[in-house]
């Protein structure tokens, strides 16, 4: 069918009459509008809506229409297959294709576009926005679309692009029986009745709606405007549930699987946390375990998909209140497990965060199982948060999973595993520890000597005083060998004087002393041990020549003598 | 004056305002150029009275009269005459008889008044009349649409009414049978179909009401389906509802009894009372049209709507129907409104050996006697406001000894029982071919009487009239 469904246009050619010399001027200026409008949706389609670009085009298009409106009243264009024409001349025209613009409306059955003055300031922006989701797939149908959003000064007209098949239709004839003779019995007894009596004005003031009647159906339609439809649907799947057809409940958690996550994402908390709560209180009422299972599974994806509930409480003004975040979290299985974790470190509001911490813990102590598989998980990230977790939970079972993750090839994943098995004791992760004191990258082996600090064993300090022995040890970062020395010294205590007035006051091959760093690092290690050898080691150093460790001697040495008790100075070069 | 030159007035008249329209609409009344359009419009309205003695500006269907000459529209002309006929349609506006001398204060009351959204909840038409009356404007009146079944352009407009009939119940059937075969079903040509139902109604809502006598063209249950989503719409708009809400109301009610689905058609076309079972079964498909709604896919979110008014449309003001209700909840306006429109249509089909269908007055008095037990009674009222006591397709005997069939309501909201008929057949009983159309509000001249009263409505069986002949 081609019959519009909006004003009927006479589309004869000539309609518009000659295009004139004016005509084509103006044409000229309807052309550049309209290569403004497709510069603006492509730069919608390209960038996130407030980038600046998105801006500058609009302001092309603004300013492209009001020169316009000095032109024409306003700007009515036909849509061709491929082309928009204006009084016949095309001010748009292209092969015709995906990216089309005018094909765009042609398809869904748009047939005239007319904008009228005004649009620029504010529909002409929403207009694109609309055109700029249908061609990025997010909105289906343009024609609809268009439709519902009901543009005051951007009208179309359109025809359905489909067959309208009538010829099943019956057929009807309004002439149908012209002149034939109908039976008139029935019309004579209403002739010889006689007048009708007036019937009719009682029947209006019978039925006419009264200002209360109005009042009454405003405020009905209020009501169902404002009707929380999500939340009384529930209200209707819920007691769908309540039927005892074992079937039935396994569509209504079907739907509500679907439903749930959407519901976070709004977020409507109340609604989600209703189902939450009734299901489970329904199922246990039941005391089927058909239907036990079937809500487990329903809160068991709900779980998994907690990403929702989190970023839509964190992004939320209000939030949820605290009853529904306790029946959300509290219905939690052990699904949510890795999705909590990944969106931890994302949530901004520290009350939430800390909710979200506690119903974690609570769910790791009850499925430890769950957080030591997440150390073994693809992304680094997510191992090391586990692991920053089983370490904060001192979880034993964690070990096997903690090892593992320490051979790991990513840094981030070893480091954390290391960190965590300094927390929890294993001969297993002892080694791994030692072992790691040896890794490659300097986070993991500070790690590993903080750990081996806290696991306090023998292995632990023989490895970091091989470790400090070693040729590369001076190569290192100041930081790292302060690190190490203090590590070192909190395992030997005094028995470290001797290693670490070699490392002051010895020599290497060739007789070269040790690096400047490194010498420095071992007179601020001495000032821990604090003891009369290692003041004696440091005097030995007072004339070292080297600035940096002259004054670490210094300052050291200051330390022992006369203020023992204070912090010793091991932060550095600064004095 | 030449055609061209009725043209060049007509379409004058119309722009200037809409421009005044616009200038309102965008400037403090006291600014120049509301001053200027003002003057401007009332210069082409002097000139109209000049050449003519009156001015009446109709809207019927897809075209706009200036003085009973239809305004030819070309593309120059559609931007803005589309644009003031959507506001005139917003307000129910179908004509506007001015007077000689109108004050700037009456324009500028009309123009703001057209210029506003309506209010939900009112008769949009009724609401604007008020507003005129309390600005103390006595030269602008305006009315309703009115069908205007004279000549082609009802031909045409009952042709798009079928058109869009058709694809509506082909929209359903294709919804329905997707369903059945459990495959995925996509909303757009269903969404597509409510689109044109809710354009159609608002256009032309008589030639829409028409097609319910095309009923039982299909399967019964699609032919319903539409009907009542017809009807939904209507009355929707009828009480004033935004096209958002009347899309969501079509929608819902085109569905709203997409659980029959699943109840075995030997059951829905039984021809006997149900049993226990049986009717256990039908009376649960609400339950399944709720959980069925979820399978159609394409909607941004799920139409919650159609789900409430598909899952409680039976269930009566007092909750006292189907579904059994457990958590507390009250019937919403759109399923009580279809509930309404289901039952004007159920009672006016044959789909059944065991029930003859209604004539559509006799429909219309079993609902108003129904008011208060299962319907909610004013939306019953409102209802029957806009069906007239002889709705569209009734078949009439008139006091005059006429026959004639109703197509459409009187445009006067008070001539509740006088509508619009055409004559099939005179007092002797001739069929006349396409008979003229008579306003039964038509007073006599010399008496002020009406000229014609129904005198009662009739079986068309009877005289083996086909109604749809005139209405579809």
């Amino acid at each position: 069918m081609d019959d519009p469904q909006d004003l009927t246009l006479s589309t004869d050619p000539g309609s518009g009459g000659p295009v004139d010399a004016v005509d084509v001027e103006t044409a000229e200026k309807i052309e550049e509008f309209v290569s403004a409008l497709l510069k603006e949706l492509k730069a919608r389609q390209s960038y996130v809506p407030g980038n600046p670009l998105i801006e500058r085009f609009h302001h092309a298009v603004r300013e492209q229409a009001l020169e316009l409106w000095d032109l024409i009243p306003h700007l009515t264009l036909r849509i061709d297959e491929g082309r928009l024409l204006w009084k016949d001349h095309p001010v748009y025209d292209r092969p015709v294709g995906h990216g089309n613009f005018a094909f765009m409306f042609f398809r869904d059955g748009l047939r005239t576009l007319a904008i009228l003055p005004g649009c620029e300031s504010g529909e002409l922006r929403e207009f694109l926005e609309i055109l700029a989701r249908v061609r990025q797939g997010r909105a289906a149908d343009l024609l609809a679309t268009l439709w519902h959003r009901d543009f005051s000064l951007i009208r179309m007209e359109y025809v359905d692009v489909s067959e309208d098949d009538v010829s099943d239709l019956p057929v009807t004839d309004r002439r149908a029986g012209e002149g034939e003779q109908l039976p008139t019995g029935e019309l004579e007894q209403v002739m010889e009745a006689g007048p009708v009596p007036p019937r009719y004005e009682k029947a209006f003031n019978e039925l006419r709606l009264t200002e209360a009647d109005r009042q009454y159906l405003q405020r009905e339609m209020e009501l169902e405007l404002d009707r929380p439809l999500a939340h009384d649907v529930t209200l209707a799947l819920l007691d769908q549930f309540e039927m005892r057809d074992q079937e039935r409940r396994r569509q209504v958690v079907d739907i509500l699987r679907e439903l749930l996550p959407r519901l976070l994402r709004e977020p409507d908390f109340t609604t989600a946390s209703l189902i939450v709560n009734e299901l489970q209180l329904l199922a246990n009422k039941t005391g089927e375990r058909d239907t036990q299972e079937l809500v487990a599974s329903l809160l068991r994806d709900m779980s998994e998909g907690m990403a929702e509930l989190v970023s839509a409480a964190d992004a939320s003004e209000h939030g949820p209140e605290d009853a529904e975040v306790e029946a959300l979290l509290g219905a939690l299985q052990a699904e949510a497990i890795p999705t909590l974790v990944r969106a931890l470190p994302a949530i901004s509001d520290p009350a939430l965060r800390t909710r979200v911490e506690e119903a974690l813990d609570r769910l790791i102590l009850r499925f430890p199982l769950h957080v030591t598989r997440l150390l073994g998980a693809e992304d680094p990230m997510l191992s090391a948060e586990a692991a920053g977790i089983v370490s904060r939970l001192g979880l034993p079972d964690a070990v096997e999973g903690l090892v593992e993750a320490a051979r790991r090839p990513e840094a981030i994943a070893r480091r954390a595993a290391i960190e965590a098995l300094g927390n929890i004791e294993s001969d297993e992760g002892d080694l791994t520890v030692v072992a790691a004191l040896e890794d490659s990258d300097p986070a993991v082996r500070v790690a590993a000597v903080t750990a081996a600090t806290r696991r306090d064993g023998p292995e632990a300090e023989e490895a970091i005083r091989r470790a400090i022995s070693a040729r590369g040890f001076e190569m290192r970062d100041a930081g790292e060998q302060m690190v190490f020395l203090k590590g070192f010294v909190a395992l030997s205590g005094d028995d470290a004087v001797e290693t670490l007035s070699e490392l002051l006051n010895g020599r290497r091959w060739w007789f070269v002393r040790h690096a400047p760093s490194l010498r420095a690092s071992a007179a601020r290690a001495l000032a821990i041990v604090g003891t009369p050898e290692a003041a004696e080691a440091l005097r030995e150093a007072q004339d070292d020549r080297t600035a940096a460790v002259a004054d670490a001697v210094r300052l050291s040495l200051r330390h022992i003598e006369h203020d023992p008790d204070s912090e010793p100075p091991i932060e550095g070069d600064e004095e | 004056m030449t055609s061209a030159q009725e043209q060049g007035v007509s379409t004058g008249v119309l722009t200037a305002m809409y421009n005044a329209l616009k200038s309102i609409q965008l400037y403090p009344i006291e600014n120049e150029i509301v001053g200027r359009s003002l003057a401007d419009l009332q210069q082409q309205v002097d000139r109209v009275f000049e050449r003519e003695g009156g001015l009446a500006v109709w809207v019927a269907g897809n075209y706009m009269f200036v003085n009973d000459v239809q305004v030819r529209l070309d593309l120059a002309d559609y931007a803005v005459l589309s644009a003031l006929r959507a506001a005139l349609r917003a307000h129910g506006i179908g004509r506007i008889q001015f007077e000689a001398q109108v004050r700037r204060d009456e324009w500028v009351a009309f123009l703001t008044g057209l210029a506003e959204t309506p209010r939900p909840g009112a008769e949009p038409l009724d609401a604007f009349r008020r507003r005129l009356q309390e600005a103390g404007v006595q030269r602008i009146v305006v009315g309703a649409p009115t069908a205007l079944f004279t000549g082609e352009e009802s031909v045409e407009s009952v042709e798009a009414a079928r058109r869009t009939y058709a694809y509506s119940v082909k929209a359903a059937r294709d919804v329905m049978n997707g369903l059945v075969l459990g495959k995925a079903i996509g909303a757009r040509r269903a969404e597509r179909a409510v689109l044109r139902v809710v354009d159609q109604v608002m256009q032309d809502r008589a030639s829409m009401l028409g097609m319910l006598t095309l009923r039982d063209y299909d399967d019964h249950s699609l032919s319903h389906a539409v009907n009542v989503a017809i009807l939904s719409v209507a009355l929707g708009e009828h009480l004033g509802f935004g096209r958002k809400h009347l899309f969501e109301l079509g929608f819902a009610a085109l569905f709203h009894d997409i659980g029959k689905v699943l109840i075995p058609t030997t059951v829905l076309n039984k021809q006997s009372w149900l049993n226990e079972e049986e009717w256990r079964m039908v009376s649960q498909h609400p339950d399944f049209g709720l959980l069925m709604l979820f399978d159609i896919e394409g909607f941004e979110e799920p139409p919650y709507r159609a789900m409430l008014a598909t899952y409680e449309h039976h269930m009566k003001t007092d909750l006292t129907g189907y579904p059994r209700v457990i958590r507390r909840r009250r019937q919403g306006l759109f399923a009580r409104i279809i509930a309404i429109t289901e039952s004007y249509d159920t009672a006016i089909s044959r789909h059944n050996k065991q029930y003859k269908a209604a004539p559509p007055d006799e429909a219309i008095r079993q609902l108003r006697e129904s008011e208060g037990s299962s319907y909610d009674p004013i939306v019953v009222r409102a209802f029957v406001n806009m069906m007239g006591i002889y709705p569209v397709s009734t078949l009439v005997i008139l006091d005059t000894g006429e026959l004639g069939v109703v197509v459409a309501p009187n445009p006067n909201s008070e001539a509740i029982g006088r509508p619009l008929v055409r004559i099939v057949a005179g007092p002797d009983g001739k069929r006349i071919g396409d008979g003229p159309i008579r306003d039964l509000a038509e007073t006599d001249p010399d008496s002020g009487q009406p000229i014609r009263t129904i005198a009662r409505s009739t079986d068309p069986d009877r005289y083996g009239i086909n109604v749809s002949d005139y209405v579809a």
